[in-house]
């Protein structure tokens, strides 16, 4: 986070090279909320972009209130909405069924670590909604169930309702996948 | 799946996703083009902290100078001396040096009246 503050000044006194530090530190965990979010590689990268922009115009009333990392996540996250209600997408969508049926005909015997995390990720991509999303803020970036309410602006127990759902989901989704396997996955 | 921590580490096992190679550059040629906002400066109060340490000072100079003059024309000292001081204004005694903050409070609460019309008016053409 000094780190940030440090690149952040910079950039607010009109030095936009600092921006790609930010850029290179935050464009996984953008892009990887954004396809949980949106579940097309392309698009997810469209919209991380628009993310990117708007948090460099806006870079100059960020007053250090909130984690810098939350701002950023909240940005994606409203990014990802819009252009959900402006699709009207359907979060269950059919080509998840279609994707995660495909892992399952690829050789099912040969579990190498590749093919495990692609599945693994493919399973979390395939939950519907935002559970994604918010599963990836909680289980890998480790925030807690207050910070998640206030980055997607639901209720902490929507957000916990969501985080039990969606674990049950994975769990379904998985076991499609490796059938038996699922416990020595994990 | 059992516990918290068994999700954790899947949810860690699988990593982050990988944007294409041209998604950095994209973005600075993008930024190129854009300006940060800059902080929006805070709207100034109807009130402000000079015209409030303006008027203070003045009332304190009245005060100061109607205790300083004992007696005009019979009266008694302090305020009444001030009044006085108007009234000699308009029987053409110029020379009592009382009348300035008199003038003074006077200009500042023209100012402030000015002030508070200003702001009206910015607020219709919004």
């Amino acid at each position: 986070m000094n780190d940030d503050k440090y690149y952040i000044e910079k950039i607010k006194h009109g030095e936009k090279q600092y921006f790609s530090y930010i850029v290179k530190n935050y464009k996984k965990i953008a892009f990887t909320l954004a396809l949980r979010m949106v579940k097309t590689r392309a698009v997810a990268e469209d919209l991380t972009q628009d993310a990117f922009v708007k948090i460099f115009i806006n870079i100059g009333v960020f007053d250090y209130r909130v984690k810098f990392s939350t701002w950023v996540y909240k940005i994606v996250y409203n990014t990802c909405i819009d252009y959900i209600r402006t699709q009207k997408m359907r979060f269950d969508s059919i080509d998840n069924e279609h994707f995660v049926k495909e892992i399952v005909f690829e050789d099912r015997i040969d579990l190498d670590r590749e093919f495990r995390t692609k599945a693994l990720q493919e399973a979390i991509l395939s939950l519907p909604g935002d559970y994604g999303f918010i599963m990836t803020l909680y289980y890998y970036d480790d925030m807690n169930i207050a910070e998640i309410a206030e980055i997607t602006a639901q209720s902490k127990e929507n957000v916990k309702t969501k985080l039990h759902r969606g674990r049950r989901l994975l769990e379904i989704e998985l076991t499609k996948v490796f059938k038996n396997e699922v416990k020595s996955l994990i | 799946m059992k516990t918290e921590n068994e999700i954790k580490s899947l949810f860690k096992s699988a990593g982050l996703e990988e944007p294409s190679d041209f998604f950095e550059s994209n973005i600075m040629e993008r930024i190129a083009l854009e300006r940060p906002l800059l902080k929006a400066a805070k709207p100034k109060p109807i009130i402000s902290v000079k015209m409030i340490i303006g008027v203070a000072i003045s009332l304190i100079v009245i005060f100061i100078l109607s205790i300083a003059i004992p007696e005009t024309n019979g009266e008694s000292g302090r305020l009444s001396s001030a009044l006085t001081a108007i009234e000699n204004l308009f029987t053409k005694n110029y020379k009592d040096w009382a009348i300035l903050p008199i003038i003074a409070s006077s200009a500042f609460i023209l100012l402030l009246i000015d002030n508070l019309f200003n702001k009206q008016r910015q607020k219709k053409f919004r």
